[in-house]
Parts: structure tokens; sequence; C-alpha cells
């Protein structure tokens, strides 16, 4: 059964995620700042669901499918605010949109 | 019996999008239905043991298992109909303005919160209320209110009340840290008991608490700039009912709690509460302006209830219930009073005022009726709760008795003042073009000198109500200290 | 028990019939106003022929108030006390209603004045026939009440409203120690109700007087009776309390008449009458009554002595009086005082309602300097305030004689120095009633040429009370003669009152003096009179008006100014309440609370004037924090946990 071993799976979510959390910090346009982020929820799902299936705990599965569906929501919302941004401020680069400095 | 609750925050909505034309005959309307409402409640209402609550409504958290309830003791019911009552006569005098839908939104959304916070038996629960209700008046304040400094006054009032709400919060999660309790019911909490230095800071935190929204001495100075800014209708809300979500909340969530007694921090605050008292009283003898006058009259009178309810007797608890009616009532009457004046003479300073006597002949009487119940003439309504709540404190300490009781004499002294310079004397410039005083508002102050007169005359209708309520305290206070 | 209600009821709804009609009854208000307390009046004489056959009862109307052990009920108590002082009040409260219809008719608010008059008579009933300390508190305040609303009756008048208002929380001063003393009352015995307390006392009484422990430590019995004198203090203007009395005259003169001479001041001397077991058992009170009472009416006597108000006079006049009768409650002779209380009753209101009539006739004139030579002017005036005055000075045979003889007997018997004192008083009390008298009807008028045209006799409503009272105080000794006249019996009032609770269980006092000795003191009592009274009446009647208006020096000056005690007060008490007031709030409140209580918003606002540094709105930052913060928080985990 165990093709794969599941060091394998958990060294690719980790990967995932890292490359994820340094575009979110590296990057400045957006619309990579969202797939960045999308990227990091990704490694956390197929983290989830490895170790549901490591240790048969079926809360692992359940898990994911919520943050699937909510990641859906979330991307959808964030392209049109993305849209609404750039119809605005004629710029999507996240360091010239700091309108709410304290 | 869950409407009673759920009927005005319906209202509230209702109010909040309603057209501004249509908006003030809806508005009064309901709150005199409610107003009517309430009574029925009082009537139908069974004096049984403090904690044998009618429960009118269950909340079930699904998943906790725990449940939320929600319910009237004799205390509550008596400040449910103070809430119906203030906010119907809130109705009754925004009649004669022009406010906006949002206001009278604002004004059920509190009625609502208000009876929330009276009748929850749930420390969240009740915190949650608590919170509610401020949240419109912060609203009333800032939006309606007028003069200079506006801002200042109102983030003063804003920062004090919000922290003390903090430390109400504080205090309900250190009880719950401390004794492992799951439950926030009032029920299950008295199961439990603290010990020690906790118990201190449980006490000291809920003093804090309830003791801005009192206000109690060193911790008032919100209410005076915030009372003279604020519209009448703000404060009315604030002075008729706001002040005894906090001596309710002491009567409800303190003295409950009071395991062993803390003699040291008893003693503090009654002084304290004492101190306030005169120091209200002498304050208000030089004022020039009625609202802060009202103000610092108010804080001298709460000062005695809280005294009272600190002296941890029977007859302090049943003169505090007794009085938080009766101060509700007056204070009303006397913040009516003064903005009919401000109404019909554009001014409300004692220095430019004079002669309404002579204009008003019948509104001055009503008004001088009900300004002997807030000095507490026999056979008005201000004596039976004040000679209670004195002999209370004279019982537990003869010279601070006498001391408190020099506020009785400090009282008249700031009130007739008033009366003198307002009412008496030649008719000054100002008031030569008095307005005729309404019949509307003539017959809404006749009703409360009505009341003035019947509570003082039989105050044995609401000590009989409260009687149980005040016995149990009184039980579980002794039972805890021997 | 249908009498009692009638005659609390028949003027509170006299009250409401004015008090709502106002001015559309106009003069009939008059009518109903003094019928109202005539009915009061025949159903207290009917009481009386009640108590004369049955005895004391109890009238219980509902309960007021039932906190744990301690029922208070609104009880009336009709007894020998209170039957008498209910007929004082209502027999010549009628008087002055049926004055007051003259001597108001000229005026608007006719039918406030009956209101407020009406309710007056229902609190001063409420006040005798009170079954227990609460009901007596609340016709106490009452009446308190009715003083001030009738003192500033004529409101547009800046003065008189400051002078109701003095009165009111002089009164208010008084008050608090009668509300203390009922705490202490309920404190030591739980009750409040007269006659319990009274047993209770009438028990310790006699133990004590075996020779046995008392129930109570006497320091509880000082303490109590104090508290309740300091309430008498206040309403029957004793020192240091009596200074809104004279001011008190502001209001209309069947007011001072009614309230000020005849029945309020005189609730005082009441209360300690209805407690007078209680006295007993405080010898320390005693004292303490008595010497207040000498002061009182030694400097009520001086004062009014250089006053030239003609109220005023009779203002500080009373004042001196009550000083005299607390002087009798305290040697213990307290069926004298209420004999005094009587007879003065009758003559300071015939004597009150004479000068309003002086006053009517003079167009609103009050200064006996202006007056003079009415003697022929306004004859029946004159008649009846002669009589007054010879009253008041205690001519022989006239009712202030025997009463004022009883309690100077009496203080002989106490100590000679007392009546000494006492003595003085009386004697200063002749020079200045025979001066007003003398420059008022005596010599050559000294008023405008307008007045004198204007004088004339009060219309009949104002001279039959007049009348009537004049006859009370001619014939007014006859309800308690003394020893020597009749013997024992002829002192009816004594053995009237001595039927009453606090009276029954108090040991008579010995009489150490001989018939002889009686004799003697009244003879002293006569001649003063005689010779003072003819001495001053020649030296007034041949001052002219330049010698009266010479500015005053010394002594008289101090007099005039009413030894200053007005200013005292204002600036030892008024001055320093007002600026302790200003204090709080200009520098406690702004200085002190605001800066400790408005710390915490001080305290926020500057951490979050640091924290804006961290918010600088640009997300990049925010995603660092992020990631340093998870970082942070993992590598805690992982290490430190």
């Amino acid at each position: 059964m165990n093709l794969i071993g599941f060091e394998n799976y958990l060294w690719l979510g980790s990967a995932l995620f890292c490359i994820g959390l340094l575009g979110v910090l590296v990057r400045r346009n957006v619309i990579i700042l969202l797939m960045c982020i999308e990227l990091m929820l990704n490694a956390s799902n197929l983290l989830l669901v490895v170790f549901a299936k490591m240790f048969g705990n079926m809360n692992g599965h359940i898990f994911v499918f919520f943050s699937m569906l909510v990641a859906a929501a979330e991307v959808s919302v964030g392209l049109a605010l993305i849209v609404l941004i750039y119809r605005k401020f004629r710029t999507i680069d996240s360091s010239f949109l700091d309108k709410l400095k304290g | 019996m869950h409407l009673i609750l759920i009927l005005p925050l319906v209202v509230a909505i209702i109010a909040f999008f309603m057209p501004h034309k249509l908006v003030k005959e809806f508005s009064l309307a309901f709150s005199g239905a409610f107003f009517l409402l309430s009574l029925y409640v009082l009537f139908q209402y069974n004096p049984l043991n403090y904690y044998n609550f009618t429960y009118y409504n269950e909340i079930f958290l699904a998943g906790t298992g725990g449940s939320l309830h929600l319910g009237l003791d004799s205390i509550g019911v008596l400040m449910f109909v103070l809430t119906n009552f203030v906010v119907f006569y809130v109705n009754i005098l925004a009649r004669n303005k022009s406010y906006t839908s949002s206001f009278y939104g604002c004004v059920f959304l509190m009625q609502f919160a208000l009876i929330g916070v009276f009748s929850s038996l749930n420390a969240i629960l009740f915190y949650f209320f608590w919170e509610l209700a401020l949240l419109p008046i912060y609203y009333i304040v800032y939006q309606w209110g007028s003069g200079k400094d506006l801002t200042k006054a109102f983030v003063r009032f804003f920062v004090y009340t919000f922290v003390g709400s903090l430390f109400i919060l504080t205090a309900f999660i250190l009880f719950a840290v401390e004794t492992k309790t799951t439950s926030f019911e009032i029920t299950e909490m008295a199961k439990n008991s603290l010990a020690g230095p906790t118990q201190i800071l449980f006490t000291l935190f809920l003093i804090i608490g309830f003791g801005v929204k009192i206000p109690i001495f060193p911790l008032h100075s919100w209410q005076g700039n915030t009372y003279r800014k604020a519209p009448a209708e703000g404060t009315i809300l604030l002075s008729g009912i706001m002040l005894k979500m906090g001596l309710f909340g002491l009567i409800r969530w303190l003295v409950p709690f009071q395991e062993e007694s803390l003699p040291i921090i008893q003693k503090i605050i009654l002084a304290l509460a004492i101190f306030g008292t005169i120091y209200g009283a002498a304050i208000a003898l030089r004022r020039n302006d009625m609202k802060l006058i009202a103000a610092f009259s108010s804080l001298s009178h709460v000062g005695l209830i809280a005294a009272g309810i600190f002296s941890y007797k029977y007859i302090g608890f049943q003169g505090a219930a007794l009085q938080m009616l009766v101060h509700g009532i007056n204070i009303v009457g006397i913040f009516y009073i003064i903005d009919i004046i401000e109404r019909s003479s554009g001014t409300r300073y004692l220095s430019e005022l004079g002669g309404i006597a002579s204009k008003a002949p019948v509104f001055s009487t009503l008004a001088f009726i009900i300004i002997l119940g807030s000095i507490a003439v026999p056979l008005t309504n201000g004596f039976p709760g004040e000679f209670l709540l004195l002999m209370s404190v004279f019982m537990y300490q003869p010279i601070l008795g006498a001391i408190a009781g020099i506020t009785i004499i400090l009282g008249a002294a700031y009130m007739l003042r008033v009366f003198q310079r307002a009412f008496m004397g030649e008719v000054s410039e100002h008031v030569s073009e008095f307005q005729p005083v309404s019949n509307g508002d003539l017959y809404a102050l006749g009703f409360i000198v009505v009341l003035v007169f019947l509570l003082g005359i039989y105050p044995q209708y609401v000590l009989d109500l409260t009687a149980n309520g005040s016995q149990y305290l009184t039980n579980l206070l002794e039972l805890k200290n021997n | 028990m249908i009498l009692a209600k009638i005659l609390i009821l028949s003027p509170i709804i006299g009250f409401l019939i004015n008090l709502i009609g106002g001015k559309k009854l106009g003069k009939v208000s008059g009518i109903i106003g003094t019928a109202a307390v005539f009915i009061s009046f025949i159903c207290a004489l009917l009481m009386y022929r009640k108590v004369l056959s049955t005895g004391a009862y109890d009238v219980p109307l509902f309960t007021w108030m039932h906190i744990s052990t301690i029922h208070i009920g609104f009880n009336l108590w009709v007894d020998e006390l209170s039957t008498w002082m209910m007929l004082i009040i209502t027999g010549i409260g009628t008087l002055i209603h049926l004055y007051s219809i003259g001597y108001m008719s000229h005026d608007k608010g006719i039918g406030r004045f009956f209101a407020y008059l009406n309710l007056f008579i229902f609190s001063m009933l409420m006040l005798v026939l009170g079954g227990n300390f609460i009901m007596l508190f609340i016709g106490w305040e009452g009446v308190g009440l009715c003083s001030y609303l009738l003192i500033g009756f004529w409101f547009k008048n800046v003065e008189y409203g400051h002078a109701a208002r003095k009165a009111f929380i002089m009164n208010r001063i008084g008050d608090l120690g009668l509300l203390l003393g009922i705490f202490l009352c309920i404190q030591t015995f739980g009750t409040i109700n007269f006659n319990e307390i009274n047993s209770i006392a009438a028990e310790d009484l006699a133990l004590k007087a075996s020779g046995q422990l008392g129930l109570f430590q006497p320091y509880i019995y000082t303490a109590i009776t104090l508290c309740l004198f300091i309430g008498a203090m206040g309403k029957s203007a004793q020192i240091p309390l009596y200074t809104w009395l004279p001011d008190a005259m502001a209001g209309p003169t069947p007011v001072s008449a009614l309230i000020h001479a005849a029945t309020m001041v005189t609730a005082g001397i009441y209360l300690v009458v209805r407690n007078a077991a209680l006295f007993e058992l405080a010898p320390f009170t005693l004292d303490f009554i008595l010497v207040i009472g000498m002061a009182t009416s030694i400097l009520g006597a001086l004062i009014g002595l250089f006053q030239n108000d003609i109220k005023k006079v009779l203002a500080y006049s009373t004042v001196s009086q009550l000083g005299l009768m607390f002087v009798a409650l305290g040697v213990g002779a307290y069926t004298s005082a209420m004999f005094h209380l009587t007879t003065h009753a009758f003559f300071k209101a015939l004597l009150f309602l004479g000068a309003g009539s002086l006053i009517h006739a003079m167009s609103g004139e009050q200064n006996i300097l202006s007056m003079g030579g009415l003697k022929n002017k306004i004859k029946l005036t004159h008649l009846t305030f002669a009589i007054g005055t010879l009253a008041i000075i205690g001519a022989p045979f006239m009712s202030g004689f025997f009463s004022k003889d009883e309690i100077l007997e009496k203080l002989y018997n106490h100590s000679p120095i007392i009546w000494g004192f006492a003595l003085a008083s009386a004697a200063i009390t002749i020079i200045y009633m025979v001066r007003v008298y003398t420059l008022t009807f005596s010599g050559k008028f000294r008023g405008t040429k307008e007045q004198e045209d204007h004088l004339h006799e009060s219309p009949s409503s104002m001279t039959l009370p007049l009348i009537i009272l004049a006859i009370l105080s001619v014939f007014g000794g006859v309800l308690n003669l003394p020893h020597i006249i009749g013997g024992g019996s002829s002192q009816k009032m004594a053995i009237w009152l001595s039927k009453i609770n606090s009276l029954k269980s108090i040991p008579a006092h010995v009489n150490h003096l001989s018939h002889s000795m009686e004799i003697m003191l009244m003879l002293i009592a006569t001649a003063l009179v005689v010779v003072l009274g003819s001495l001053s009446y020649f030296k007034y009647k041949k001052q002219t008006l330049a010698e009266l208006n010479e500015p005053r020096q010394g002594f008289s000056l101090w007099g005039e100014h009413k030894f200053y005690v007005d200013e005292l007060y204002h600036n030892v008490f008024v001055k320093p309440l007002e600026s302790l007031g200003d204090f709080f709030f200009y520098y406690l409140e702004h200085y002190f609370i605001q800066p400790i209580t408005f710390g915490s918003y001080r305290i926020l606002y500057s951490a979050g004037k640091l924290l804006r540094i961290v918010q600088n709105g640009n997300i990049e930052y925010y995603l660092v924090y992020i990631a340093i913060g998870a970082v942070l928080v993992l590598s805690l985990s992982m290490f430190v946990f």
C-alpha cells in the first residue's frame, strides 16, 4: 500500500508552505499575495490529510473539506476586492495601499 | 412571557427603519403599551424566594450543554417596571422635539438591553446585556448632545464606563478560574465560594465596575459633564435607570457572593458612599446650572442607597430597593421639569431665572411637590426609603448614621434654593416670555405627583414585594458570617 | 373612631378644595377653610367628652410600614394630652381662620392661603394625635413645610423667600435630631409606639426608684432624650436654633399668630411632655433643658427690648416665653409648662391678631416708632391689645398671672437662683411689652398724614376673634387655679393631664413651700408688674420722636442687631459650607478626583499613541509580524513548555 512514505508527503507540504510564506513576505503584487496564501492553505490541507491518514482519524478529512470550501469563498471575495482596489487606486502594489495607517 | 424581553428589540428594529414622520407616535404608543404591560407583570407577580425566579425564558446553547436563564426576582421586577416607566417618559418628552428614527431605535434597543440586565441569571449573559445597554446611550449622548467640549465629556464617559465594564468581566472570569466552575449560572455560582485574597480582589473589581455606573464617590467625575452635555432624554435614561444597573448589580452579583465578611472593605465603601452623599450635596448647594445640581443631587442620593446596601442589613436592602424605584421616578420628574423650563424660557441657569410661579402656577405646584419628594418630606415617596436607609446605616454605626443624616438638611437647602431662585421672586427677563406649559406635559408631571404621594402614603406595597428578596439576602449573609 | 377620622380628614378636604378651586373660589375659599377647621373643632369637643367618660383610646388606620419586627402603623392615639392640644389647635385655628377672611380679603392668593392653613391644621393634628414617633414625625415635618409655604406666601419678595428657607432648614436640623432619637428608640426598645416606650420607661423608673439596676444604662436615656430635645429646639425655637422664628414674621400676620405663637412652636413642649417618663430617666438632659430654656428666655427678652418692628418684638417675646416653658420642663413641672402653653396660646394669638389689626389700620406699617396715639382711633383693637399686654406681663388675676406664677413657684421650689433668673426674664418682658403698648397707643401720632387719614377699625370678622381671645386671656387662669385659691381640686388641668401614660408613672414632686411662701412669691411678682409697668409706661409715654430716633449705642446697639447672632451663624456655618462646596467643585473635583480617575484615560491614550507606530497601514509589515509571531509561538511551545 505505502508506495511512497509518509515523510515525503510531510516534506512536500512543509516545502509548499515555506514557498507560500516566502512569497507572501517578499512579493508586493496583491494577486501574487493571494496566490501564495492559497499555496499555504493547500499545503496545510495536504498535511491535514496526511496526518489523518497516519493516525487513522477522520476529523482531518472533514476539516479539509471545510477549509477548501472556505478557501473557495475567500478567493472569490479576495479577487473581487482586488478588482475594486484596482479601479479605485489604479494599482495593486501593496506598498502603496496604506490608507489604514493608524 | 418571553415577549416582554423580545418585543422591545422588535420595536427597536422597526423604529430604526421607520420614516421620520411616523416614528414619534409609533414609539409613544408602543412605549405606553410596554409600560402598561409591565404594570400587568407587576400585579401578576408573585413574590417568591430570592432564587425562585419566575422563569420566562430559557435559551439553550447547543453543544455546550449549559443554558442561559432569564428571570425576574422581586427587586428585578421593580427595576423592570422602572425601565418601562423611564422609557415611556423619554418618549413623552421626545414628543416635543424632532429626533430621527434612529434615536427611537436606540431608546428601544436600550430598553431591551436593560430588561436583559435586570433579568439575567447568568453572569456572561448579564455582562452581554450590560455592554449592550451602554452602546445606545453612547450614541444618544454623542449624536444629540450639545455644548462645547462635548467630545471631551463623551470620551470621558465612554472610557470610564467601558473600563468599568472590563472590571466586571474580569471579576467573573476570576471567579470561574478560581472555583473551576464551568457554569456562569447564578445558581451554580452560588454553590461555589471564594476565599482569601481572590475574594478581596473579586469584591474590589465588582465594586469598581458597578461603582463607576452608580457612581460611588471617587469614580463619579464622568457624571456632571455628561449630564450637562447630553440631551434631556439621555440624561433621564442615564440617571433614571442606568444608575440603577450599578446598584442592582451590587445586590444581585456582589452581596450573595460575600463569602466571608470583609469588614474593612465594607467600612471603606460605606465611608466613601457617605462622603459622596455629603460631597454631592455640598457641591449642589452652590451651582448655577440646574442640570448640574440635579446631577450632584443624584450623586448624593445614590450614595445613600449604596451605603444602605453595604450596611448588609435587612432594612438596608429593603430601603435600597424602595429608594431605587423612588429615585428613578423623582429624578425623571426633576429632569423633565428642567427640560420644560429650558424649552419655555431658553435657559436653565438659576441666575437668569425667577418668578416662574407667577407665570405658570399649576406647573410650579407640580414641580414643588416633586421637589418635596426629592427632599424626602414625610408622606411623599422619598421619605420611607430614606428613613430605612438612614436607619440601616445608623444601626451599623451610629456616628456614620448621624453624618449621613446631614444630607437631609443639605438636600432641603439646595433643592429649596433651586425652587426659590427659579420659581419664586420677581419675573426675570428670560421668564417674561415663558411659553405656557402644554397639557400633555402637565399630565405627565401629574402622574409622577400621584406616584409621589402613593408611594409616600403606602410604601408597604413595595416593601411587601421585596421582603422575601431582602430576607433571603440577609439570611445568606448571616449564614455565611456564622 | 369615626370622630377622629372626620377630625383628620376635614382639614385635608378643605385643603384639596381650596388648592384645586384656586382663584375661581374667590372669597368662598375663606368660608370653606374656616368651616373645615370648625368641623374639626366640633369633633375635638365631642372627643373630649368621650375621653372624659371612657378614657384614652387608639384609632388604627392602616399599616404604613412593617420592617422585620417593627410595626409602624398609621395610628391615632386619643388621650387627655392629645385632646387638650387638639382643642387648642382647632379652637384657636378656627378663630384665626375667621380672622383671615377679613385680613386676606384684598389678596389675590386667598384660596392658596386657606389651602396652606388647612394643610397646616392637618399636619398639626397628625403631630399631636400620632400614636407613634413616625406619625409624630410626619406631622412634625408637615408643619415645618406649611410654615415654609406660609412664610414665603408672598413669593415675589426674595427676602421672604430667604426667611422661609431659613425656617425650613433650621427646622430640618432639629428634625435630624428627632430622627436620630427615633432610630435610638428603635435600637433600644424595638418599638416606636409611645405607649410601649412609656411603659418600658415606667418599669425602669419603678426599678430605679426601688434601688435596683434599671433595664437600660442611664447614658442611653440621656442620648435618646438629647436627640429628641434637639428636635424640640428646632421646632420651638430654642438656642441655638431660634433665629428662624423672628424672620418668620415675613409671613402674613394670621400665620404668625397661628403657627409661630399658638401651635407649631409648642410642638417641642408637647414632644417632651409626651415622653416625660423618658426625660425623667435622664437627669442630665433635664438640666440641659433648664439651662437652654433659661438662656433662651433671657436672650429673647433682651433682644425684644430693642426691636422697633411690632411683629419682631412679639416674635422675640414668643422665643422668650417658650424658653420659660422649657425651664418648667427642666424642673419636671410638666403640667405647669402645658398650662403656660395654653394661656400663652390665648394671649399671644390675641397680641398677634391685635398687631395684625393695627398693621391693617396703619396700611401695612409695622414700625412702632411711626405709630402712637392710636388709643382713640381704633378702640376695640386698643382694648383687646391692652388685655393681651396685661395677660403676658402677668398682671394679677389675668391668665398669664396664674400660669407664670405656677412656673415661678415650681422654680423656687427647685432652686431660688433659677427663680431669680426667671424673674429677671419676666421683668424684661414687662418692660418691652409696656414699651410696645405705650409707643403704639399713647402719645401723639407719629405716622404720615396719609396713614392718619386712612386709619380705620377692622371688619367684624377680624374683631370677633379678638374679643373671644381677649375673654379667654382674662379668664384662662380658671383652668388651673393655684392651691391657695381653691385647694387641690382647683388644679383641673393638672389633674386632667396627670392621667396620660407618660406622666402617670412619674412620682409627684414634693412641695417644700409653705402657703405663706407661695403668697409671698405671688406678691413679689405682682409688685414687679406694678412698679416696672408704671415706670416704663411713664418713661416711654414722654419720649418724643427725636428721642426715639436717636441712634443707639453700646449694649442697646448690640440688642438692636440681635447680638449679631445671624451674622455669626452666617460666617461660622453658612459661608464655610458654601466655600466647602466650592472647594469640592473647583479644587477637589478638578485637581484631585479627575486627574486620578481620568488618569486611566491618559494612560490608555498614550499607550495608543505608542502602538500607532506599529500600525503603519502597510500590509507587508503586518505579514512580517504574523510570521514572526507564529515563529515565536511555535518555538515557545517547542522549547519552553
